[in-house]
């Protein structure tokens, strides 16, 4: 054979063989492609793509300042492939110590490096591909965690899995915490964040996710994916400073009486607006907290601040005049029907005008008239009409679920125990059951000249930013009363700030009125066990002329000792009034001239020293009076009556001045030209210098003390 | 037409071998871009014409690369493949030694100041068959002879093979089979290919025993996890499932370009399973057409061997070509699960840097052969006569 024959002989047994492996390769094609198709498919369909809910970031909740009341933040679950595909056994061995050791230092400190460790090795023994490292990661814990050995390696040589979650927060903390509400996913949801959970929750997502590799699942475009919707964010009428100072004067009255709980809501008259709610409940440690709604969700005999809805069914009948005069007799028991009456206050009447009476808060008094007027012809009708037209059986309608309807008997209803001392004691407030908001709002309408509004907490919807909705007050009675009964009804208000039992809480600073209430709770079980158990409340307005908020304050079961609303619940009612009256601008239109700015102090300031011209013009911006009884370059301030009286601070030459009182500035600059080393300790205004005025100046070192 | 005029007198060879790479270009450019969708959505935030640009960009460098190639005369190249194998065993060692490791496999050398990095062995393989090429057309008178012919010619193959075995068993096998099949059709005896047979089985036995003590150099885990999920003891492998996944939704005429679905599950399908994503995107046919471009390829290169069966040139072409077609027949193999799991690419269309660029000189050694070789009758072509 050839040389060239040979070659080619088994060139082409080569090619031969290619052809032929050619062809074994088509037919395998073929038959993957063709015969075996249809299985091969439908395995390709069944797994590696699937629907995933992706979730939409819930909306926030505002204060009415645009504050966050609530919000979503994001947070970490770790978990570990301990079978990634880059994880082997050289680097397993190689980190798991160092890992265990981060772990049980970082991540769990129960366990121990040893403990980790076996845990760990237990885990990748047994497959496990998911295996829980840490729950709830902050963003700084989760970047810290991936430094940690193996894990920086990251998904797929470390088998880090990482997850995000979310979790609500309240950066107020438990301020409002029951108004503004709780979202939960395993328990219902209350609150605001129930009512609006519709607006908060936004809208899932749907995306189709298909699976590149084991764990990793990567989002592919399909028109029927879905993209979440944020939510919405909710702005309410709640204000941060107000619900603060509720809060805390709350807290402070409920931790000093040693009551069992309390609720203090502020209204805004006009609107309806609710501007601070807060609900406090005694712990099982001993603290206050928010724990229940009760402005909203306890019904209550309300007791003595009824007592102005049953005046003005009264007067609104032209039944009574509130110059009527009534038997008191002291106040001692009265039996009505057999039933014994007496007054909760001590007093000195033995008779007394009707608006004494109520001043007073004399039970014997009202229910005396309300006995006489409504008892006969089946009177009471007329009187629970009355009731129904100043909305006093109606819910307000806030938008916190579990509101409590009121419970006012039907007139003559033998079902609901109506019997003849219904009317009497139902005239001060027992035998019916309502909510401090519903008490509230009676008495918000009347501040508010008889218009009833309905109270509520939204007032927008927005989304990203933008306004989507808009709630407007809601007017529920345009008059709940004629005019007369309103003036007269407002005069009794008064009145009891001015005469009766609040009058010890007076101020000159601004005007309010309201009523005072004490009641008996739990009647029966208290009046057993010989110990009785009251509930103290205040319901009232202020300013009393023009009125702007009206509040409510009711305290459960004050245990020391004093337990009238007069002692127990009005200086709750003045410290929120009094900070509303500090920072409202409204209130102090006397030395609001054109635009200046307003001092949201109540005291003239006291600038100690300092340099005339700059004082001067401090003052004159402010709109302060001023008299200036000198004209030397320096001067000290002090306040006469209503006005600030500048002297002469005289700087003696060649002696060490006089800088107390000045500003930091200004002492460096008087005391520096003088030659003086100054060293300086603390902020403010100097209080004392280490060197006497008058010294003989040396250059010496000079300390200034600043405060 | 002055296109056809410029092409004829630029690209000089084989008309038809310079069609194949540019239909197999045009094959790469569509199959790389539709698989690289999950590298771009994992590497560059979904970008996916990224890698198009970058590979594009490749491929008319490396058609370039091929040009300049093929203006050489083949035979500089014989002389200097004795000089391209003492400088491969150095490189191939270093890489064993201190090889950037990629993917747990430590085959790729950094070329210092320049930031690129090639797998050794590409360079090795082109200058082993070059050599081998040479070797078999100079000893063609002592090729039956044991000492003179046969041991002389191994040695380098086996040193070769042996230095790329431990990181790369897959390219070791094919590189050692390729040289196994020159010298078949270089009239080795059948009694010697015998003898190479065994050297080659001793040698995998040495290396496997070399793993035992040795695991980080020898990645004896992997091939042996690879080789039982393809003897079907261990459940079948992810990727092979997918592939066959990828191969039946083509059915006749495939899903359409980018229209692939599998792509986002087959590990590499830019690379190692390109073959099974051609098959999804445009069927059986598009399959076939693939394996007939590769074979048409071969032909072309068997064409010039029967012109002149002793010559270097034949010889250089063939074995370059049989180089290109034992890697593609192996890869798509894979793809088709006739062969365990590899990591071997499909040349001339899988993505990748520089060993594209090593592809593109074969192919342009392959296109100078073409070109310079006449008929045995004209001009009695020998190494003998040019070295002298």
């Amino acid at each position: 054979m050839s040389v060239k024959k040979e070659v080619l002989t088994r060139l082409y047994i080569v090619f031969a063989c290619f052809a032929i492996l050619g062809a074994v390769i088509v037919w395998k094609v073929f038959q993957i492609a063709i015969i075996e198709g249809e299985e091969w498919r439908s395995q390709g369909e069944q797994s590696y793509v699937k629907y995933k809910e992706v979730e939409a970031e819930r909306g926030n909740i505002l204060a009415d300042d645009g504050s966050l009341l609530a919000s979503s933040l994001p947070y970490f679950e770790v978990r570990m492939d301990l079978r990634a595909g880059g994880l082997d056994d050289n680097l397993f061995n190689a980190e798991i110590d160092s890992l265990s050791w981060y772990l049980s230092k970082y991540v769990d400190r129960s366990r121990s490096a040893q403990s980790w460790k076996s845990h760990l090795v237990q885990n990748r023994q047994r497959d496990n591909r998911y295996m829980l490292i840490a729950k709830q990661l902050s963003l700084q814990e989760l970047n810290r965690l991936k430094t940690f050995p193996i894990l920086r390696y990251g998904q797929h040589k470390g088998g880090l899995i990482v997850q995000v979650q979310s979790r609500r927060v309240k950066p107020f903390k438990d301020l409002a915490h029951r108004t503004i509400g709780l979202y939960r996913e395993n328990a219902p949801s209350i609150g605001l964040e129930a009512t609006f959970d519709g607006v908060l929750k936004g809208e899932k997502g749907k995306q189709l996710m298909q699976k590149i590799r084991p764990d990793i699942w990567v989002p592919i475009d399909d028109l029927s994916s879905v993209n979440p919707k944020q939510g919405k964010d909710i702005v309410t009428t709640l204000n941060v400073t107000i619900q603060d100072i509720a809060h805390q004067s709350l807290t402070d009255a409920l931790r000093q009486h040693n009551a069992a709980f309390g609720t203090a809501i502020v209204m805004e008259v006009k609107t309806g607006q609710i501007k601070a709610m807060v609900n406090l409940g005694k712990s099982s440690n001993g603290r206050f907290v928010e724990d229940y709604n009760y402005a909203v969700g306890m019904s209550a005999e309300p007791g003595s601040t009824f007592k102005l809805a049953t005046l003005m069914a009264m007067l609104e009948d032209g039944l009574v005049t509130v110059e009527d005069s009534i038997e008191l007799n002291y106040g001692r028991p009265k039996s009505f029907y057999g039933q014994s009456m007496r007054d909760a206050e001590p007093h000195g009447y033995v008779k007394a005008t009707v608006k004494e009476s109520f001043q007073t808060s004399s039970n014997v008094g009202i229910a005396t008239v309300a006995d006489k007027v409504y008892s006969p012809d089946k009177g009471g009708r007329k009187y629970i009409e009355r009731l129904h037209q100043f909305g006093l059986n109606e819910k307000t309608g806030i938008e916190i679920e579990g509101e409590a309807k009121p419970y006012i008997k039907d007139a003559y209803n033998q079902d609901q125990m109506w019997s003849r001392t219904t009317i009497p004691w139902m005239a001060i407030g027992y035998e019916a059951k309502l909510t401090p908001l519903q008490i509230l709002n009676f008495y918000n309408a009347v501040a508010n000249g008889g218009e009833l509004m309905k109270p509520y907490l939204v007032t927008e919807v927005r989304e990203v930013g933008r306004t989507v909705k808009k709630f407007k007050p809601t007017v529920l009675k345009k008059q709940i009363a004629k005019a007369s009964t309103i003036e007269s009804a407002r005069h009794l208000l008064e009145g009891v700030v001015d005469q009766g039992t609040a009058k010890r809480y007076k101020t000159d600073k601004y005007t309010f009125a309201g009523k005072t209430g004490t009641s008996v709770i739990d009647y029966y079980t208290s009046e057993r066990k010989g110990k009785k158990k009251y509930q103290a409340s205040f319901a009232g307005y202020f300013p009393a002329d023009q009125p702007k908020y009206s509040v409510i304050v009711v305290i459960n079961d004050p245990g020391n000792g004093s337990f009238y609303g007069s002692s127990v619940a009005v200086p709750v009612f003045r410290a929120i009034a009094d900070h509303i009256y500090n920072v409202d601008p409204a209130f102090h239109k006397t030395i609001e001239k054109t635009t200046q700015p307003q001092l949201a102090v109540n005291d003239l300031p006291v600038s100690g020293a300092g340099y005339t011209k700059e004082l001067e013009e401090v003052f004159n911006f402010f709109g302060l009076r001023i008299r200036k009884e000198s004209d030397g370059q320096w001067a000290s301030v002090q306040v006469r009556d209503s006005l600030l009286l500048l002297t002469e601070r005289s700087l003696a030459e060649h002696t060490v001045p006089d800088v107390r009182g000045m500003g930091l500035r200004d002492a460096l600059y008087v005391l520096e030209n003088n030659g003086l080393d100054v060293r300086v300790n603390g902020t403010g205004k100097v209080r004392s210098q280490s060197v006497l005025p008058g010294g003989k100046l040396a250059g010496q070192t000079i300390f200034i003390e600043l405060n | 037409m002055l296109v056809g005029k410029v092409i004829d007198q630029e690209l000089k060879g084989d008309k038809g071998i310079w069609l194949i790479l540019l239909l197999m270009s045009l094959v790469s450019l569509l199959a790389v871009y539709s698989s690289t969708g999950t590298l771009a959505f994992l590497e560059k935030g979904g970008n996916t014409s990224a890698y198009l640009y970058r590979h594009a960009g490749i491929l008319v460098f490396g058609l370039f690369l091929t040009y300049v190639c093929h203006l050489l005369h083949y035979l500089k190249y014989a002389r200097v493949s004795p000089y391209l194998i003492l400088i491969a065993i150095p490189l191939l060692l270093y890489t064993i030694l201190w090889g950037a490791e990629i993917n747990n496999a430590r085959r790729w050398i950094e070329v210092p100041y320049l930031g690129l990095t090639f797998q050794s062995s590409d360079f090795a393989k082109l200058a082993l068959i070059i050599y081998m090429a040479r070797t078999l057309s100079l000893k063609q008178d002592l090729i039956k002879d044991l000492k003179k012919g046969f041991i002389p010619m191994i040695l380098p193959v086996v040193i070769i093979c042996g230095l790329i075995a431990p990181a790369n068993l897959s390219t070791a096998i094919i590189l050692f089979f390729t040289c196994a099949i020159m010298m078949f059709v270089g009239r080795v005896s059948m009694k010697h290919l015998g003898m190479l047979a065994l050297c080659g089985g001793f040698m995998m036995m040495l290396i496997i025993g070399i793993g035992k003590y040795s695991p980080e150099n020898v990645r004896l885990a992997t091939w042996s996890s690879r080789i039982s999920a393809f003897m079907g003891e261990t459940s079948e492998d992810y990727q092979i499932t997918r592939a066959k996944i990828a191969i039946a939704n083509g059915q006749w005429t495939g899903v359409g370009p980018g229209n692939s679905f599998q792509r986002n599950y087959l590990p590499y399908p830019y690379a190692d399973f390109i073959y099974a994503i051609i098959c999804e995107e445009y069927g059986l046919l598009g399959g076939v057409g693939v394996l007939f471009l590769y074979l048409w390829l071969f032909y072309r290169c068997v064409r010039l061997v029967t012109l002149s069966p002793r010559a270097f040139g034949a010889l250089l072409a063939m074995g370059l070509s049989l180089l290109l077609m034992v890697q593609a027949f192996t890869n798509i193999a894979v793809s088709v699960n006739l062969l365990p799991v590899t990591g071997v690419t499909l040349p001339l269309i899988s993505m990748g840097g520089t060993s594209i660029l090593f592809i593109s000189i074969t192919l342009g050694i392959i296109l100078s052969v073409s070109r310079h070789i006449k008929k045995e009758d004209i001009e009695e072509e020998t190494l003998a006569n040019e070295s002298a």
